[in-house]
């Protein structure tokens, strides 16, 4: 019995708590986005205004670990049983690699464009579904920032 | 090339499924066929338990006592056999099938069972709470109410179930299979409830067959009854009725019982 209200706890915490950092976390996201927008990031191999002389060109990385709730979890779990999309893992996903390439940006704020960008994902602590699995992502971000002459 | 600004759209890699309608779904599906599963084998199991046969239940009450019988008190357990003894004949033809024997066990356990095999274990503790030889009647008749139904049977089998459910659930690797059993569990013992309340009718049938004084029953309880701590609503998880339940339906039994001897 006791366990089956710590369970039911957990997960209504686990649910509320997971819910307010989200929602956190995606205005603070849209933010910076928004400030962030006009810098261009893609993944071509050269500079896209060939026009003008590269100053300076750096590395340019950006990371971020996000974390399961508890909610989130038992969702999985339940999911893995009988298959189909795993929504409670979308806006993990989603929210890791938005703010991983925001970060690269504010890495190198006075880059004017950033090239060949890279996106790649880890698994922390884990698989979230295995038994005392932490179930965090890495979302690693980087490229190449390139500065032009004549700013 | 130009580059255009444009923010990301959040509908695109975000389902717009809501997670809890999503969460009651899954829980809901899974739980419906787990429980098909566990009343189709349960039923099975109770369906089997009548036709094992006497050597094999012996074989199976082996393996069980030798692990549970382990401290015995011998001069106790000579005492409780006399007792147990005098059912004898008033036992039904099927239940003749095994030899009952009296295992007291050393140790503070309130507590006694019906073990495969006709073996019946009676923990110390148990003893020092009854203070007739018609209250321990009633015990050891309440324990030969379990196999006359074959209840030590059936229960085997159930947890034999349960234990097959949890495996599939801790396949998946997940905490999640603590909860399950223990959601499963409390429907295993409302089951249980009604096997006790069979077994309490049945032992003050034999406490009376065999001479004893029907108000011992009632007086077993209602001493359990003022012991016990615990509060109603814990009952609703215990394996037995509350012991007022079981006073008010035992009471109601001697009763009609002595309402029938009278002329």
């Amino acid at each position: 019995m006791e366990r089956i209200i710590l369970f039911i706890i957990l997960i209504a915490l686990g649910y509320v708590a997971g819910r307010v950092a989200e929602k956190k976390h995606y205005s603070s996201i849209r933010e910076r986005e928004k400030n962030l927008i006009h810098v261009p990031a893609h993944n071509l191999k050269n500079p896209s205004e060939t026009d003008r002389q590269v100053l300076k060109s750096e590395l340019a990385v950006g990371q971020i670990v996000v974390s399961q709730d508890y909610f989130k979890r038992f969702l999985a779990i339940l999911r893995g049983i009988v298959g189909g999309t795993m929504i409670s893992y979308e806006s993990l996903v989603d929210r890791g690699r938005r703010d991983a390439v925001l970060r690269m940006k504010e890495s190198c704020s006075d880059a004017d464009e950033f090239i060949n960008l890279r996106i790649q994902t880890s698994v922390i602590g884990n698989n979230g579904t295995s038994k005392n699995g932490l179930g965090s992502i890495e979302v690693l971000a980087y490229s190449t920032a390139v500065y032009y002459e004549g700013r | 090339m130009r580059y255009s600004p444009k923010l990301p759209d959040d509908s695109v890699n975000i389902s717009p499924k809501n997670v809890l309608s999503e969460i009651l779904k899954l829980l809901g599906g899974i739980s419906v066929v787990l429980l098909i599963v566990y009343f189709v084998l349960g039923a099975a199991a109770a369906l089997i338990a009548p036709r094992i046969s006497p050597g094999l239940e012996e074989r199976i009450g082996q393996s069980i006592t030798s692990k549970m019988c382990v401290n015995q008190n011998a001069a106790e357990s000579r005492r409780l056999q006399e007792l147990l003894d005098r059912f004898t004949p008033f036992l039904a033809p099927i239940d003749s099938r095994l030899t009952y024997t009296v295992w007291v066990e050393k140790s503070d356990l309130i507590n006694a069972a019906a073990l495969p095999g006709g073996t019946v274990i009676v923990y110390e503790g148990l003893l020092h709470h009854l203070e007739s030889e018609d209250e321990l009647l009633f015990v050891l008749g309440h324990e030969m109410g379990h196999f006359h139904h074959r209840d030590h049977l059936a229960r085997l089998g159930r947890s034999l179930v349960l234990y097959l459910i949890s495996t599939f659930f801790s396949f998946s690797g997940h905490d999640s299979a603590g909860f399950i059993m223990d959601t499963a569990g409390i429907l295993e013992l409302s089951y249980s409830r009604t096997q006790e309340r069979r077994a309490d009718l049945f032992g003050l049938k034999l406490l009376r067959l065999s001479g004893g004084d029907p108000e011992a029953a009632v007086k077993v309880m209602e001493r359990f009854g003022a012991d016990e701590r615990n509060g109603r609503f814990r009952y609703f998880f215990a394996t037995h009725p509350h012991p007022e339940d079981r006073t008010a339906y035992i009471r109601r039994a001697v009763n009609e019982i002595t309402a029938e001897s009278l002329p």
